[in-house]
């Protein structure tokens, strides 16, 4: 029996390219957390992959084939995303996959992609292992380890920060992210004061705070999701700490401004949009994302359209939708202009090689502050 | 240091213990485990934000909390555990938990996703005492749950219908035939727990500055495990040991560094307590009397 429906199942993923020719439509799959605690970010990606797809058809689709996006709700479980796995291979037939989820649930649902040779783009997930699933997984977003490495660069390096004050959040998301910073950090010279770690989801941080003020640090780094880093920022500034605060990408949030308010001014972030820039997507993308949703747009979606946008691509340049083909172009991805940064290309463990965007939060809003492009920090290690 | 983080302990405390006396309450009379109580709580939150930001009025909000909470608290009382009361326990609890994830779905699915916060000048300001720190919004918490504290220890020790809720609670048929409309009191006792709970969604809400259709999904369990340590029923146990384990939970962070996430924090003393002292908190206290 078992044999069986694994049979069906590869006979059916083997059918799946050639039933999307015959439909004239490219079928792209997208999960992502529309429901459950992540369902802010989860509802951002699918926005901004939608806004893709649109973009994508209004421009004459791919191949002369408008795009379809098949999309599912995998409330950041990794359960949910394995079965959703399954059900966009087997059922939906797509060509291709996109994640629009969290490193959990990608994670787990990486090596069924893998088995069944469908190329998966990575919006914004960043643990190190998605991509280690195999040759037909691609991260668009960064690697924790290499945005880390990059926060420690703009502590040392930029700000000067000579005693540092390090508060992980204790998931793999928070916990590679300070490893990359404090091995930067301390190499550059600065002193780790403290590294406390606190939960997903955690509210109360002024225990942790009054703790990092009494040891008088110049910045402290935080490595929480958009609601960990207002907390923080904001109980900080109740307390009376002075020093800098440093986020990264999970604070790169319209949400993070609204539940920060004043004290979020003179934060700044390592992230992958800048809001400031000039080049004509990144333009298109935040000008239409207001216009749509009627919100400001994050990191998050950011990468998520560019996963779309980059895979679009690549189907484009392998002129076909035979699977191998696809990750063939992916994998042969050079300078492409994607609305999170000029995109040098994919390593060959298919992570991501962009320069790292630093924001500042100035009267409110995220605003340019620099940008770090350093090849010996920006390029993943194998 | 030290005076600090027990005022940043107090107030957690603070916090728990509106969730959690409710909780006590309403265990005390029907022995159900309330698992809905933290959805209640929920709707209380984005109840109170948007009369807030319809009226502006932060008293506003608290009085329309406090009367959502009532209001639903007697609706699920009335119509989910009321008619499954006869059943076991077991099926009041499952459905308890499913309206709990029900409730907190249809505030995502009416109100959206994203986190929705308070304008930015509410309780935005800090008074600094000596080497202290305490931020408006501190103050705000701890002014409220003292207030609704007081409250409770009013309603529940000096009032008829305090001393009818306990002769309820002890035993419902010998109520009865004293001529107490058990009925009633239920009815009351469920609005009444309710009530706070709405409330304490609100504060939480102002307090942090978020709102969010999961924001109940850590009190749904932590009140069950305060409710355990202070002896199931009993209300006061319920508030000692949500101090205690606010001031626990924030000493071991700020003072101590112990490693151990925050939430495991009021289950290993729930632990401990279930292993010594099963009858709770209160208990312990009347042993040291002795």
């Amino acid at each position: 029996m078992r044999f069986k429906s694994l049979f069906l199942g590869i006979v059916l993923s083997l059918m799946s390219v050639s039933l999307a020719f015959a439909g004239g439509v490219i079928k792209i799959g997208f999960f992502s957390p529309l429901t459950g605690f992540a369902a802010a970010d989860g509802t951002s990606a699918k926005h901004a992959a939608m806004l893709a797809v649109e973009k994508i058809n209004a421009t004459g689709g791919i191949l002369g084939k408008k795009v379809k996006l098949i999309v599912y709700d995998d409330a950041a479980s990794s359960q949910q995303a394995v079965a959703i796995a399954r059900k966009l291979i087997q059922e939906n037939k797509v060509t291709a996959v996109v994640s629009g989820s969290y490193s959990t649930p990608t994670r787990a649902s990486a090596p069924i992609y893998q088995r069944y040779h469908i190329p998966l783009v990575v919006a914004y997930a960043t643990h190190p292992s998605i991509t280690k699933a195999g040759n037909y997984v691609f991260r668009i977003g960064f690697l924790a380890t290499v945005e880390g490495k990059a926060g420690g660069y703009v502590a040392a390096k930029v700000l000067h920060a000579k005693r540092i004050a390090v508060l992980t959040m204790d998931n793999d998301f928070g916990r590679s992210l300070s490893k990359g910073f404090v091995e930067e950090a301390q190499k550059s010279g600065a002193k780790i004061v403290a590294n406390m770690s606190f939960a997903l989801g955690a509210q109360d941080m002024s225990p942790f705070l009054t703790k990092i003020k009494a040891l008088n640090p110049d910045l402290i780094y935080c490595t929480g999701y958009y609601s960990e880093g207002a907390l923080t920022v904001k109980q900080a500034k109740s307390l009376g700490i002075k020093a800098t605060i440093l986020g990264q990408e999970g604070f790169d949030s319209p949400m993070f401004l609204k539940i920060s308010g004043d004290a979020a001014n003179g934060t700044i972030i390592t992230t992958d949009l800048n809001r400031n820039d000039q080049r004509p997507i990144a333009k298109w993308f935040i000008t239409q994302y207001r216009k749509e949703y009627k919100m400001e747009p994050d990191m998050v979606g950011a990468s998520s359209f560019d996963a779309v946008y980059v895979l679009s691509e690549a189907i484009k340049k392998a002129k076909s939708t035979k699977a191998a083909k696809i990750r063939n172009a992916l994998a042969h991805i050079k300078n492409f202009n994607g609305v999170t940064g000029f995109i040098k290309g994919f390593t060959k463990d298919g992570e991501v090689v962009k320069p790292v965007q630093i924001q500042k939060v100035v009267n409110g809003q995220f605003t340019y502050f620099g940008v770090v492009d350093k090849p010996s920090i920006i390029t993943p290690k194998d | 240091m030290l005076f600090q983080q027990i005022i940043n302990g107090l107030i957690i405390g603070g916090i728990y213990a509106l969730i959690s006396m409710g909780l006590a309450l309403v265990y005390g009379i029907l022995r159900i485990i309330h698992v809905a109580h933290a959805g209640v709580y929920v709707v209380g939150a984005y109840v109170g934000l948007y009369t807030f930001l319809l009226t502006g009025s932060f008293i506003f909000a608290i009085f329309a909390s406090m009367t959502a909470g009532a209001i639903l608290g007697v609706i699920i009382q009335q119509y989910v555990y009321f008619p499954l009361i006869k059943h076991s326990p077991i099926i009041s609890l499952i459905a308890s938990i499913g309206l709990f994830i029900s409730l907190e779905e249809s505030m995502r699915l009416i109100f959206g996703p994203y986190i929705k916060s308070f304008p930015k000048d509410l309780f935005n300001g800090e008074y600094h005492i000596g080497g202290l720190v305490i931020g408006q919004s501190q103050l705000m918490v701890l002014f409220t749950s003292i207030a609704s504290i007081t409250l409770i220890w009013y309603v529940t020790q000096k009032t008829r219908f305090g001393l009818a809720l306990k002769a309820v609670s002890q035993d419902m048929d010998i109520a009865e035939t004293l001529g107490i409309n058990s009925k009633k009191i239920i009815f009351t006792a469920f609005a009444f727990g309710s009530a706070f709970a709405g409330l304490a969604g609100l504060l939480v809400g102002a307090y942090f500055n978020s709102v969010f259709s999961s924001m109940g999904d850590v009190p749904a369990y932590k009140a069950l495990a305060i409710i355990v340590v202070g002896g199931m029923s009993n209300i006061w146990g319920a508030f000692w040991a949500s101090l205690l384990i606010g001031l626990i939970e924030t000493l071991s962070i700020g003072i101590l560094s112990i490693p151990l996430p925050r939430n495991s924090l009021a289950f290993i003393f729930m632990i401990l307590i279930l292993l010594f002292k099963p009858e709770g908190i209160m208990e312990l206290f009347r042993g040291l009397r002795k």
